[in-house]
């Protein structure tokens, strides 16, 4: 089909919890940056979102539990399955995406960097800003990230260009009503 | 399921030759549930939900069934596949029947995991 792209907007997330583990789990960290953050803009890219970027280490106790609440607390989580395509990258390998987008303190993980889906930068955060102590503070990373959210589009808007474009081109228009749930 | 499916390398391609793909997102889309309930009116359904229009905005076909109405939603069960595959044998203009039976069989391939064993 042809897809009828929705032009981008950002996103939203955060919020703070102290969660005394021991031993955090280690956190799923990618080994490619550069085709995680490019997988991430082109999900985002489709569905009018932000990307976000998650800079990690392995055994770093709050990377563990930035994963963790990203999971598992529910307005945040909510807030990132709407909002935002997330790329978890090793702050190490991703030195370079990191740099190129003016972020060297992205090396202070977790830090958080926000972008458009045509990869202009919104929002770089590191761990003091949303960290308190030695716990997440996730209802200031939720506050963060709503105000990068994308502005909403109109459905009816987006039904006439894809109407547009089907009589442009003699197709038909396939159209489908879902939600990120 | 239903966007998966409808990006996978083998589908993607052929259905791009008939027809405009567009997703409203009812939650995240303004105006996007009053658009929904004005194309569906009275039937039946929850999400997904799918129609085909003409470039004129004239409904061909939706995603409920023609027995009994209901909404196949994301097709996964045979009869839900059957219906979706009628709905683009209904509408399509390029798509050659070979083709049809690629996306068919590709759907019946994805749809595995999520199909209920047949009762007995």
């Amino acid at each position: 089909m042809i897809k009828v792209r929705p032009s981008p907007v950002v996103a939203v997330l955060c919020a703070g919890f102290a969660m005394a583990q021991d031993k955090p789990a280690p956190t799923p960290v990618t080994k490619s940056p550069q085709a995680a953050i490019a997988a991430a803009m082109a999900k985002a890219k489709a569905h009018n979102k932000c990307v976000l970027v998650v800079f990690e280490q392995q055994d770093n106790k709050l990377c563990a539990e930035l994963a963790k609440t990203m999971k598992a607390h529910r307005d945040l989580s909510t807030l990132l399955r709407y909002e935002f395509d997330v790329a978890t990258v090793d702050a190490t390998a991703a030195a370079d995406e990191a740099k190129a987008r003016d972020f060297t303190a992205a090396k202070e993980v977790p830090a958080l960097l926000v972008l458009s889906a045509d990869d202009k930068v919104l929002g770089k955060f590191t761990a003091k800003d949303f960290v308190e102590g030695d716990a997440l503070n996730t209802a200031s990373l939720i506050a963060k990230l709503k105000e990068l959210k994308s502005a909403p589009l109109d459905a009816e808007k987006v039904l006439a260009e894809g109407l547009s474009t089907a009589k442009k081109t003699n197709f038909r228009v396939f159209l489908r009503f879902d939600a990120p749930w | 399921m239903l966007e998966e499916f409808l990006g996978r390398p083998k589908v993607a391609p052929l259905l791009a030759k008939d027809y405009v793909d567009v997703m409203i997102d009812t939650d995240r889309m303004t105006g996007g549930k009053e658009v929904m309930e004005r194309l569906k009116g009275e039937r039946s359904g929850g999400l997904p939900w799918m129609i085909v229009l003409d470039a004129d905005g004239k409904e061909l076909i939706t995603s409920n069934l023609e027995e009994g109405g209901g909404n196949i939603g994301a097709p996964a069960q045979p009869n839900e596949i059957a219906h979706y595959m009628t709905m683009l044998r209904r509408t399509k203009q390029h798509l050659t029947d070979d083709e049809l039976a690629v996306i068919e069989a590709d759907l019946n391939e994805f749809a595995k995991p999520y199909q209920r064993p047949a009762r007995k």
